[in-house]
Parts: structure tokens; C-alpha cells; sequence
């Protein structure tokens, strides 16, 4: 256990703090192209400056909540025991086609899938193992809606992760599982998952970000997922976060889809203090849809800052968005969504969705969709509304006896079930639909 | 004692008093009727019992089996068998149909005793089936979506479900096709019992050629101004409202 206290501006000394130094990788195995990028962004990392509460991308964000990110390490290993613990742990779906378990950025077991020519493997070995196919879709986008100092920071240090490459053709019948466990205390975790769907191959990723121990664990993550998805395939990816009060996460998110390719990117924020999500998608050929779907369910001081950008760059492309937050205490939520329409990307459909639910007089929803139309011939709808659980409801769910606290959880959780609903997994979105009822549930306690 | 007693009731909403001393007792094993004009304050009286926040009641008392219903919550009134199918059901997105009542039955239950799943789903089936009611329903959100028919007959199901001592049944019959209301009607009386007391608000007479009704009461302008059998509904549907309106003397407003 490491503990650091940190005042304002103030720089730490120190061993393997997050900041300051970077992690002993044993690159010699890995190609020049990714070790001399590690090094660039290193330097990029040192040299940008923080983010400014000046800066649009940072609007109402709590810029404090950054500074304090300066406390954390680099995470250690886990053990032999509890890495085997939590390889034990790690069985939320009883059927999949394969499975891959992380703890603190390693990857401790992996299950790969049966079917021919799937990759699923860890970072480090697809470096080895694959290296031309991981540079050819690795990190090809700069991170603009913010983040890009957490990005250079993120691409100097990451070692861990999930690499996918599901080839044309093929269809994974079952989700594929990915656990993210967490142990430790101001412990920083970097997990990178890149993910290509081949020409017309369809694939399912369940992503869970999980402390070891709630109790005692708290950490951070910057993580990066990648969606590649090419032309005709099919690519989901559903991130659930539950880990322990005290944590905190920065995960830039981004989807590149092709002629008729079709993504969808779920995010589940539950548990962390606090959440910084950058979610874009790239519509890049004819026929390309992409669709976000996210659900926060935040309370006591919790805060979660998502922003979003729907990129059509090519003719008749499609995109949906509909974010639900379930605010409770004094939690915050920011919804900064655009939908940005290139000058040639005439027929876009484009649709935007932001509600909030608020439980409490003192929660906070923040909610600025935006559009930047360049195009003729485009449909495009954003919207953001706040409401609160309506008093019919309540009355009918409790003129047939159920307890007004059962009957506010029933409607909030079912106001959530849309978005659970698009998964189109029954197995998965039971899950999931479990993970925001525990959090309902641990409200009222 | 056992028996839905409602004495010299009095209810105003926003300040405007609707139900001027409404008196009504509906005893165990007996089905009553309440017609009348529109804006009478029939869902008014409806919704009170349910125990709705906005309304205030100003006067009178209203006992279940010797319980005080008006110090109750809306939930306890609702556990302790008090059963209201509503005018107009409200949607509940995202709550499945099947897990609301499930709900319902479990609040039912001791604390720790959990609803057998699998007796759950036998027991709804087969009610749904007798209601006609397809079991892709279960899966549906409570009332989003549903046609108007569909909704009643939720209601009825809900009402067979968790099995209430006392039913106020708020225009059940309003938007039922006629093979619709004879199914509704049955599912009614299957519920007649010497345990349960049914409250009917009707505007049609044709369902009382379904369910025989024990009295029949007028409501006009917040109270009962007439009592009879089932021959004042046929008279009703002759006549009208208005020549029992001109026997009251209607004090002016
Ligand atoms: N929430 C409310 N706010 C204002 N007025 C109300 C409210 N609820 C009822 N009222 C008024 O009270 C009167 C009685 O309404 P109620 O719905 O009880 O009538 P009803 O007898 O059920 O009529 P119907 O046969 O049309 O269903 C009406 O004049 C109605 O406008
Ligand atoms: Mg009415």
C-alpha cells in the first residue's frame, strides 16, 4: 500500500508514479515502430499541458479531479493467489467463445475461440506474435475531444490488453468475456483493447472493469478501446465499470467503420468517483452505422464526464446515440455529444438521445448535444431531457402493495432497460441488467 | 364489520370539492354497480380509496373490514386487499409485466420468503391463458403500447394475480370488443366469492348482462342518489340520467 498525499501544483518524487516515470517493460521483443512511438508519446505526454477549465472539451468538468491523478502507480503484478482467485471469479457468462482475464494490465488466463483464424490474445503477444497486423489498425486516430494528454500518456506506458482480429467471414456465435480486475491502492492501470472485425465477420466483446476487493482496492484506469470494424461486419462491444467507490476512470473510445459495417459501442458506469468517457465513431465508407449506447447510474459524490462524437465522413452513413443517466445524492453527470457532418457526407441519418432521470433535488445533469451540419440531404435529431420519476408510475406500481422504495428502483431500472435492451443477447443483457440492479440496490442500503 | 364502509365522504382537489358526501358499503360476497354522468366523480372515489396524494379528504371515513383505510399508504392499502383496476392504466416503460407482478406478490410475502419462480410462471400462464391474454405479454413492458383492450384486461389480470378481498373496477369494460368483454366478465366472475367484495363502475348496462350485479347505485354531482337492482340499469339506459338529476335538488353552485 502506497499513499501519497499531493497539494496543488506540487511535483512528487517518488517511485513509479504514474506522472513521473515509466514502467520496466521488457520491450526487446517488440517491434521498433511501437517502442519508438512509446517514446514519442512519452515526451508528448511531458509536454502537454494539463487541461484547461478554459477548454470546451472540459466544460463543467472539476478540474481538481485531475491534479489528483498525479498520485497514482504504476500497478505491481497480483500474486499467484489471487491471480488465481480471480481467475475463479471470472465466469459471468456460462457460454462463450472465449475468454480472457487481466489483472493490473497482465493477462492471467485466457480461454481463445474454437473458431479458425480468430485471434484473441494479449497485447504483449500480438506485438510479438503479429506485429504488422497490430500497426496497421493501432491507434490510428489522434484523440480529439480532449483527451489526447491521457492518450500520450496511455500509448507511452500500456503494455497490457486485449488484441482481436476476427477474420472475414466469421461469425463468434457466444460474447467473448474480458475481465479487468483491479487490486491495490493509487494503483494505475492502462488496458488497451483493439478490436477488428474482418469483412462481414460479427462479433460479441464483454468488457468488465472490476476491483479485486471493493473494500480495500481503489485505482485508476486510463484505458483505450479501438473498433475496427470492416465492410458488412458487425462489432459490439459492452463495457461495464463497477469497480469500488474510490476509484476512477479515463477510457477514450473509438469505432472505425467501413462500407455497411456495423458498431456498437455499450458503456456501463456504475461503480468510480469519478469517469471521464471519449467516445467517437468514425463513419468512413457508404452504408457505415454506428450506434452508442451508455447507462450511469451515479450517487454519493460521483461524477461522470462523457463526451461524444458522431463523425459522418462519407454519403449515407447512419448513427443512433441514447445515453441514460440515473442521478442519486449529490452525483454529477456532463453529456457533451456532437454529431459532425463532413461536407460530402450527404444522406446522413443521424440521431443524438440524452436522458437523465434524477433522484435527488441536489444531483446535477449537465447535458450539451450539439450538431455541426456541413451536408445536404441530412437527418439529424439530438435532444437532452431531464425528468423525474413520474408520480402516476409510483402510484400504480404501489396500489398493488409494492413499498415506494421497490417501486422508485423498479421504474429507475426500467428506465435503464432500453439501452440493456439494444444488447440483443439475452444471456448478456442479463448480466448487465444484474450489475445496474445491484447498484439500484445498493442505493437504498 | 365485513364490508368496504365509505360514510358521508368528502374530497376536494386543488380546493373544489367533488365528492360531497359520498356514503357507500359494499359487504363481502356482494358485487355493487356505480353509474353515472360524466365528471360525477367516479374515478375521483376510485382513486381516494387507492389512496392518490391529490386528493384531500375533508370529511368522512372509510373502513375495510374495520380498518381505517385512510391512515394507511398507498402500498399497505394495496397488501391489506385493496384492489383497483384504474380508467386509464399507466405505462411503466422497461418493467416487464411478468417481473411488476412478481413484485406485487413478493411484497405480499413475509420478509425472507422469497416467490417460487417456477409456480410463478405456472399459476400466470394459466390465467393469462383463461384471460386470453398472449404470454409474449409477460415479457412486455406494463401497459406501453397496449391497445385499450389489452390494457383492461391487464388490469383483470393483475386483479386475478394477487387475489384482493375488496375490487373497485374503474370502467373495465370501456373499450372491450364485445368477445373481449365477455372474457373480462368471466374473468370477474370466476373472482365472485363470500370472500370478496366487487365495486363495478360502469357506463354500460350490457355488462350487467354479464355479471349480475346484487345493487345498482346512481352517482351525480359527488354522491349516491339513487340505489336499486339491476332493472334501474335497464331503466337508465332507457331514460337517461336526467330525470333522476331533476329529483335532486342541486344546490347552486
Ligand atoms: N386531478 C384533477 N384536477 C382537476 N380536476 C379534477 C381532477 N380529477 C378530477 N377532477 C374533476 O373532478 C370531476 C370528477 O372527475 P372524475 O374523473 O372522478 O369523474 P368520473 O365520474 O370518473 O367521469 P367519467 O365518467 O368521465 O370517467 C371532474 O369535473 C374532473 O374534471
Ligand atoms: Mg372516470
Amino acid at each position: 500500500m502506497s499513499e501519497a498525499v499531493l497539494e496543488r501544483g506540487e511535483t512528487l518524487a517518488g517511485e513509479g508514479l504514474i506522472f513521473n516515470e515509466r514502467p520496466n517493460l521488457d520491450r526487446a521483443d517488440w517491434p521498433e515502430w511501437f517502442v519508438s512511438g512509446q517514446d514519442r508519446a512519452w515526451e508528448e505526454f511531458q509536454k502537454t499541458p494539463m487541461p484547461k477549465r478554459t477548454a470546451e472539451m472540459w466544460r463543467f468538468a472539476h478540474l481538481k479531479k485531475l491534479d489528483d491523478l498525479k498520485r497514482y502507480r504504476h500497478a505491481p503484478e497480483v500474486g499467484a493467489d489471487l491471480a488465481n482467485q480471480l481467475a475463479g471469479r471470472s465466469r459471468r457468462l456460462e457460454e462463450v467463445s472465449g475468454r480472457m482475464v487481466c489483472a493490473n494490465g497482465r493477462t492471467i488466463s485466457l480461454d481463445a475461440p474454437e473458431e479458425s483464424g480468430v485471434l484473441f490474445l494479449s497485447m504483449q503477444e500480438a506485438l510479438i506474435t503479429h506485429p504488422d497486423l497490430v500497426e496497421k489498425y493501432f491507434m490510428l486516430r489522434k484523440a480529439e475531444l480532449g483527451g489526447h494528454k491521457f492518450a500520450a500518456l496511455h500509448r507511452a506506458v500500456m503494455a497490457g490488453g486485449v488484441f482481436l482480429y476476427v477474420p472475414e467471414g466469421v461469425e463468434l456465435k457466444r460474447p467473448l468475456e474480458i475481465y479487468h480486475w483491479l487490486s491495490g491502492t493509487d494503483v494505475a492501470v492502462f488496458p488497451h483493447l483493439l478490436l477488428i472485425a474482418q469483412p462481414n465477420s460479427k462479433a460479441t466483446v464483454a468488457s468488465y472493469h472490476l476491483c479485486a476487493d471493493d473494500d480495500k482496492d481503489a485505482g485508476l484506469s486510463i484505458g483505450m478501446t479501438d473498433l475496427i470494424v470492416g465492410e458488412g461486419a458487425d462489432l459490439s462491444l459492452v463495457s461495464c465499470q463497477a469497480r469500488s467507490a474510490a476509484s476512477r476512470m479515463i477510457q477514450l473510445s473509438a469505432a472505425s467503420v467501413y462500407r455497411d459495417g456495423n458498431a456498437r459501442n455499450f458503456m456501463f458506469n456504475l461503480g468510480s468517483s469519478w469517469v471521464r468517457n471519449e467516445i467517437v465513431s468514425y463513419l468512413l465508407e457508404q452504408g457505415a452505422n454506428s450506434e452508442m449506447y451508455s447507462v450511469c447510474v451515479s450517487d454519493g459524490e460521483q461524477q461522470v464526464d462523457q463526451r461524444t462524437l458522431q463523425h459522418h465522413e462519407a454519403p449515407n452513413t447512419t448513427s443512433d446515440l441514447l445515453f441514460k443517466n440515473a442521478l442519486y445524492d449529490r452525483s454529477r453527470t456532463i453529456f457533451a455529444g456532437l454529431i459532425k457532418v463532413d461536407d460530402e457526407a450527404h444522406g446522413t441519418d443521424a440521431y443524438q438521445k440524452c436522458r437523465n432521470l434524477l433522484g435527488s433535488d441536489e444531483a446535477e445533469a449537465n447535458s450539451m448535444p450539439g450538431l455541426e451540419i456541413n451536408a445536404d440531404g441530412v437527418k439529424c435529431s439530438h435532444g437532452a431531457t431531464t425528468s423525474q420519476v413520474e408520480e402516476e408510475e409510483l402510484f400504480y406500481l404501489e396500489s398493488r402493495g409494492i413499498a415506494p422504495e421497490t417501486a422508485r428502483q423498479m421504474i429507475a431500472l426500467g428506465f435503464t432497460r432500453e439501452v440493456i435492451s439494444r444488447i440483443r443477447d439475452t444471456a448478456l443483457e442479463e448480466i448487465v441488467s444484474g450489475m445496474v440492479e445491484e447498484k439500484f440496490e445498493a442505493l437504498g442500503a | 364489520m365485513s364490508a368496504l364502509s365509505i360514510n358521508d365522504l368528502h374530497v376536494a382537489i386543488d380546493g373544489m370539492e367533488i365528492l360531497k358526501g359520498f356514503s357507500l358499503e359494499v359487504p363481502k360476497g356482494e358485487v355493487h354497480v356505480i353509474m353515472g354522468p360524466n365528471g360525477s366523480g367516479k374515478s375521483t372515489l376510485a382513486k381516494v380509496l387507492a389512496g392518490h396524494e391529490d386528493y384531500e379528504v375533508t370529511q368522512g371515513t372509510v373502513e375495510m373490514d374495520g380498518v381505517n383505510l385512510l391512515d394507511l399508504e398507498v402500498d399497505e392499502r394495496g397488501r391489506e386487499g385493496l384492489f383497483l383496476a384504474f380508467q386509464y392504466p399507466t405505462e411503466i416503460p422497461g418493467v416487464s409485466n411478468a417481473n411488476f407482478l412478481r413484485a406485487a406478490l413478493q411484497a405480499r410475502l413475509p420478509e425472507g420468503e422469497d416467490i417460487d419462480a417456477v409456480a410463478f410462471y405456472k399459476n400466470l400462464y394459466e390465467k393469462m391463458d383463461a384471460l386470453e391474454i398472449d404470454r409474449s405479454f409477460t415479457g412486455r413492458s406494463v401497459n406501453e403500447g397496449f391497445s385499450g383492450g389489452e390494457k383492461k384486461r391487464n388490469e383483470i389480470l393483475q386483479m386475478i394475480m394477487l387475489e384482493p378481498t375488496y375490487a373497485v373496477l374503474d370502467e373495465t369494460d370501456s373499450g372491450l370488443d364485445i368477445d373481449a368483454l365477455q372474457i373480462v366478465a368471466k374473468g370477474v366472475n370466476t373472482m365472485r366469492s363470500p370472500a370478496r367484495g366487487i365495486l363495478l363502475i360502469t357506463h354500460y348496462q350490457r355488462l350487467l348482462n354479464y355479471i349480475e350485479p346484487d345493487y345498482v347505485h346512481v352517482m351525480f354531482d359527488g354522491r349516491i342518489i339513487r340505489t336499486g337492482g339491476k332493472e334501474l340499469a335497464l331503466e337508465l339506459e332507457k331514460k337517461g340520467y336526467d330525470w333522476i338529476k331533476e329529483k335532486v335538488a342541486v344546490p347552486a353552485g
